[in-house]
C-alpha cells in the first residue's frame, strides 16, 4: 500500500508532463533558438519581417552586410503573405514592430501605410547617394512622407516556346493581332495549345489579366472605356477556341508557368522571376522571352515586386538604415538579388551591369520598366479591393459563369464603386 | 452516500430538496472553473467582439482601437448585395451535397461494416484514420487528384472517357468540393450508423425472418424506421458542418473559380481578411452563425427527443 501511495503522485506528475508535451506538440507550437537568442555585448540586433519567406537573395545580402557591419546582427521572421499586412498593422497598433520590413507594396501599401507601420525615411534618403541612380517609380510615399523603397521589380513579359514556333515557321508575336494569328495556327495542329494563362480569383492573376487591358489603352482609371468589353471578349474567345488550359480558372501564376514548362503551350505570360525556375527545370525545348505583345495603345505593364522599409517603432533606426542601404540598395546587393531571384534591380546603374545586360532572357523585362512601357498604379486606397473584384470577375468569366459582356459590365460597376469608397481619386 | 443527502423539512411543492455539502460544492467549482474560464476567453469574448464589430465601422487603421458605432449600417449593403445571396445559394448547394451523400453512403457502408468480419474491422479503422486527417492534407491531395491532368482524369482516359473539368467549371466545382468534404466526413456518419445498427435487437430481425420478410423488406420496414433518430441527428450535424464549411473551400478552390465555390464563411473571410472590410465580414459571419445556431437548436431538440 505504501508503495502505491508513494508512486501514484509521481505517476500523476509524469502523466501531466507527458500530456503537456503532447498537447504542445499537437498544437504545432515550436520553440526555436530564436526565443533564446540574446544580443552579445557591443552588438546590435535588428529584426527583419519578410513576406517572401527564405528568399534565396537573403543569404547573399546578409553576407554583404555582415562583411561591412559585423556588429549588427540581423534576425529574420517570416510572415505568411496573406497575413503580412494585418500582422504589421496589429503590431504598429501596439506600438511595436520590426526594424526592417520586406513587403509587397502593390498589395499591402494602402493598409500598412494607413496603419502607421512605416517610419518616414526621407531624412536618410535625402542624404543617400543611391537616390541619384534610383527611379521615381520606386518611391512609395504618403502625405509627402517617404515610406518604402522598391527593392526589386517584377514586371510581366512574354515567354514563348521557340521549338513550337520553329515547327510552324513563326516568329515571336509583337502585336495582339500576331498573337491571335499564331495561336490559331499552333492549336489547329491539335498537338499544342496557345497560351498558359492563370485565371484564379487572386490579385496576381488580376495583375496578369490587366496587361491585356493596358495594351488597348484601358486601365483601372478609365475602365468604362468601350475597349474593356472588347478585351474581355478576346480573352473569353481564347478559352472558347481551346487556346487556354481547360482549368485556367483555377490556375495561379506558378501553376500556369508549370503548364508552359510541359512543352505543350506555345506562349506564357510571366515575369523575369521565372528565369531561375527555368534554369532548374531544364525544359526539353528552347525558351525565349519578349516584351508583351502590343495592342493599339502599345505594350504596357504595371510593376510589382518587393519593397524595403523601416519600421515606425524601430529602436535602432540608424542600424536599420545601414542594413537597407548596404544590403538591399547597394549595387552589389541589387545584382546579387537579380542572380538569386531573377527580379530586376531597382537601381538604374545595376540594370546596366553586364550580369544583366548579357542575359537575353532578362532584356525584355528590363525594357518593360522604361517609362514608355510602365503604367502607374491608381492612387486610391481601395485599389486592392478593385484588384480583388476584377480578379473574381475574370475568373468567373474563364470558368464560364459570366459571358464577356456581363463580366465587362460587372468590372466597370465594381471598380467604380470601389474607387468611390476610396475617396474617388485615381 | 447517505451522508451526502440532507432532507430539508418541510419539502416545498412536494419535492425533496437535496443540499450538497459546502465542501463538495467548492470541489465542483474547481472542476467547472477551468472549463467556464476557457469558454469565456475563447468563445464568449470573441463572440461579443464579433457582434461589436458587425455594428461598428472597422477598417485597417482602427482595427485595434477606436471603433465607431454605426448601428445596423453594415447590414444594409450585405443584405442587398448579390454576392451575399449568391454565397448563401452556394452554401445551400454545398450543404445539400454533403448531407445527402453522407447519409446515403453512410448507411450503405455502415450496413456492410455491421457484419463483424476482419475486412470490415480493417475498413472501419481506415475510415477513422481518414476522419482524423487534417483538412489541409485531404484538400491538397484531392486538389491534385481532380486537377486537369490529375489521377481522376487519367483514370477516365484509361476507360475511354474524356477529361472532366472538375474544379475549373462553374457548374461542377461546388459539387466537386462538396464531394471532397463528404469523403472526409463520411467516417463519422458510418460510425454513428454502425453503432445504431448494432443496437437494433436481433430478436426483431429474427422475428421478421420467421415471418418471411426478405432481406430488403427487413431493411426498409424495420431497420430504417428504427434508425430514424440517427438519421435526424446526422442530418442536422451534416447541415451544420456544411454551413460552417471553410477549410476545404480555402484549400481546394479559394472560393473560385470566380465566386462559384464562395460559401458564406469564405465570403466573410474574403471581405474581412483580403479586402480588410472587417465590419462587413463580421456581419456575414454573424448571419451564417445565426443559421448554424438555428440548426444547433434543432440538434438539441432532436437529441433530447431521442433520449
Amino acid at each position: 500500500m505504501s508503495y502505491i501511495r508513494a508512486t501514484r503522485p509521481r505517476r500523476r506528475v509524469l502523466a501531466s508532463v507527458l500530456l503537456a508535451v503532447l498537447a504542445t506538440l499537437l498544437s504545432s507550437c515550436v520553440v526555436t533558438s530564436y526565443a533564446f537568442d540574446h544580443t552579445p555585448k557591443g552588438k546590435t540586433t535588428i529584426v527583419l519581417w519578410s513576406d517572401v519567406g527564405n528568399d534565396p537573395s537573403f543569404a547573399q545580402l546578409n553576407a554583404i552586410f555582415a562583411k561591412k557591419y559585423p556588429n549588427i546582427i540581423v534576425r529574420q521572421a517570416n510572415v505568411d503573405m496573406n497575413n503580412f499586412g494585418p500582422k504589421l498593422v496589429a503590431a504598429a497598433g501596439e506600438g511595436d514592430g520590426p526594424d526592417v520590413i520586406v513587403g509587397n507594396p502593390v498589395v499591402d501599401f494602402p493598409l500598412t501605410a494607413a496603419g502607421g507601420a512605416y517610419a518616414d525615411i526621407s531624412k536618410y534618403w535625402n542624404a543617400s547617394p543611391v537616390r541619384k541612380v534610383y527611379p521615381a517609380a520606386g518611391l512609395w510615399k504618403k502625405d509627402k512622407k517617404l515610406l518604402e523603397l522598391q527593392w526589386r521589380f517584377n514586371d510581366l513579359g512574354f515567354w514563348y516556346n521557340k521549338t513550337i514556333l520553329d515547327q510552324f515557321h513563326l516568329r515571336p508575336p509583337t502585336t495582339l493581332d500576331e498573337l491571335n494569328r499564331d495561336m490559331a495556327i499552333v492549336t489547329k495542329s491539335g498537338k499544342y495549345k496557345g497560351i498558359a494563362l492563370s485565371g484564379d480569383a487572386t490579385v496576381q492573376s488580376t495583375w496578369m489579366f490587366v496587361m491585356w487591358l493596358l495594351a488597348q489603352g484601358v486601365n483601372y482609371c478609365n475602365i468604362d472605356s468601350p475597349d474593356t468589353a472588347k478585351v474581355f471578349s478576346m480573352v473569353d474567345g481564347w478559352r472558347k477556341k481551346g487556346y487556354l488550359p481547360p482549368d485556367v480558372s483555377t490556375l495561379n501564376m506558378n501553376d500556369a508557368f508549370m503548364r508552359f514548362l510541359t512543352g505543350q503551350y506555345a506562349f506564357a505570360e510571366g515575369g523575369s522571376w521565372e528565369a531561375p525556375i527555368l534554369a532548374q527545370a531544364k525544359p526539353k525545348f528552347t525558351v525565349g522571352s519578349s516584351i508583351m505583345p502590343a495592342g493599339k495603345a502599345g505594350s504596357h505593364v504595371s510593376f510589382a515586386g518587393e519593397s524595403i522599409a523601416m519600421g515606425a517603432f524601430s529602436k535602432h533606426k540608424d542600424a536599420a538604415w545601414k542594413y537597407i542601404e548596404t544590403a538591399f540598395m547597394s549595387k552589389q546587393g541589387q545584382i546579387a538579388t537579380y542572380q538569386a531571384s531573377g527580379a530586376i534591380p531597382s537601381r538604374l546603374d545595376a540594370r546596366k551591369a553586364p550580369e544583366i545586360t548579357k542575359s537575353t532572357i532578362s532584356t525584355p523585362f528590363v525594357t518593360e520598366l522604361e517609362p514608355q512601357h510602365l503604367m502607374p498604379w491608381p492612387n486610391n486606397t481601395k485599389t486592392l479591393d478593385a484588384q480583388t473584384d476584377l480578379g473574381v470577375i475574370q475568373s468567373n468569366m474563364l470558368a464560364g459563369a459570366y459571358g464577356p459582356g456581363r463580366a465587362a459590365r460587372e468590372a466597370i460597376k465594381r471598380i467604380h464603386q470601389d474607387f468611390r469608397e476610396g475617396g474617388g481619386g485615381c | 452516500m447517505a451522508a451526502d443527502l440532507e432532507l430539508s423539512a418541510p419539502p416545498r411543492r412536494g419535492s425533496i430538496a437535496i443540499r450538497r455539502p459546502r465542501r463538495r460544492r467548492t470541489g465542483m467549482v474547481w472542476f467547472l472553473g477551468p472549463a467556464v474560464a476557457l469558454l469565456v476567453v475563447f468563445s464568449l469574448y470573441p463572440l461579443i467582439t464579433l457582434i461589436r464589430m458587425a455594428f461598428s465601422d472597422v477598417g485597417p487603421t482602427n482595427l485595434l482601437s477606436g471603433w465607431h458605432w454605426v448601428g445596423f449600417h453594415n447590414f444594409g449593403p450585405v443584405l442587398s448585395s448579390a454576392e451575399f445571396w449568391g454565397s448563401l445559394k452556394t452554401t445551400v448547394y454545398f450543404t445539400a451535397g454533403v448531407t445527402v451523400v453522407d447519409l446515403a453512403l453512410g448507411f450503405v457502408f455502415a450496413s456492410w461494416l455491421s457484419y463483424r468480419s476482419l475486412d470490415a474491422r480493417f475498413v472501419q479503422a481506415l475510415m477513422v484514420f481518414v476522419w482524423a486527417l487534417p483538412s489541409a492534407v485531404v484538400g491538397n491531395i484531392w486538389r491534385f487528384l481532380f486537377a486537369d491532368n490529375g489521377f481522376v482524369n487519367k483514370l477516365l482516359g484509361e476507360v475511354g472517357l474524356g477529361a472532366v473539368n472538375w474544379l475549373g467549371s462553374a457548374q461542377l466545382s461546388i459539387w466537386t468540393v462538396s464531394l471532397i468534404a463528404c469523403w472526409a466526413s463520411l467516417p463519422l456518419s458510418v460510425v454513428l450508423f454502425r453503432a445504431a445498427l448494432l443496437n437494433i435487437p436481433t430478436e426483431l430481425l429474427d422475428a421478421a425472418a420467421v415471418d418471411g420478410a426478405s432481406r430488403w423488406q427487413t431493411r426498409v420496414r424495420i431497420v430504417l424506421p428504427l434508425l430514424r433518430p440517427t438519421f435526424l441527428i446526422l442530418t442536422i450535424l451534416n447541415m451544420m458542418y456544411g454551413f460552417r464549411s471553410f477549410d476545404y473551400i480555402y484549400v481546394v478552390t479559394h472560393g473560385g473559380p470566380g465566386t462559384t465555390t464562395t460559401t458564406l464563411p469564405y465570403l466573410s473571410y474574403r471581405d474581412a481578411f483580403i479586402k480588410f472590410d472587417f465590419g462587413r465580414g463580421a456581419v456575414e459571419a454573424i448571419l451564417s452563425m445565426i443559421m448554424v445556431a438555428a440548426l444547433g437548436l434543432a440538434y438539441l431538440r432532436a437529441s433530447r427527443k431521442e433520449a
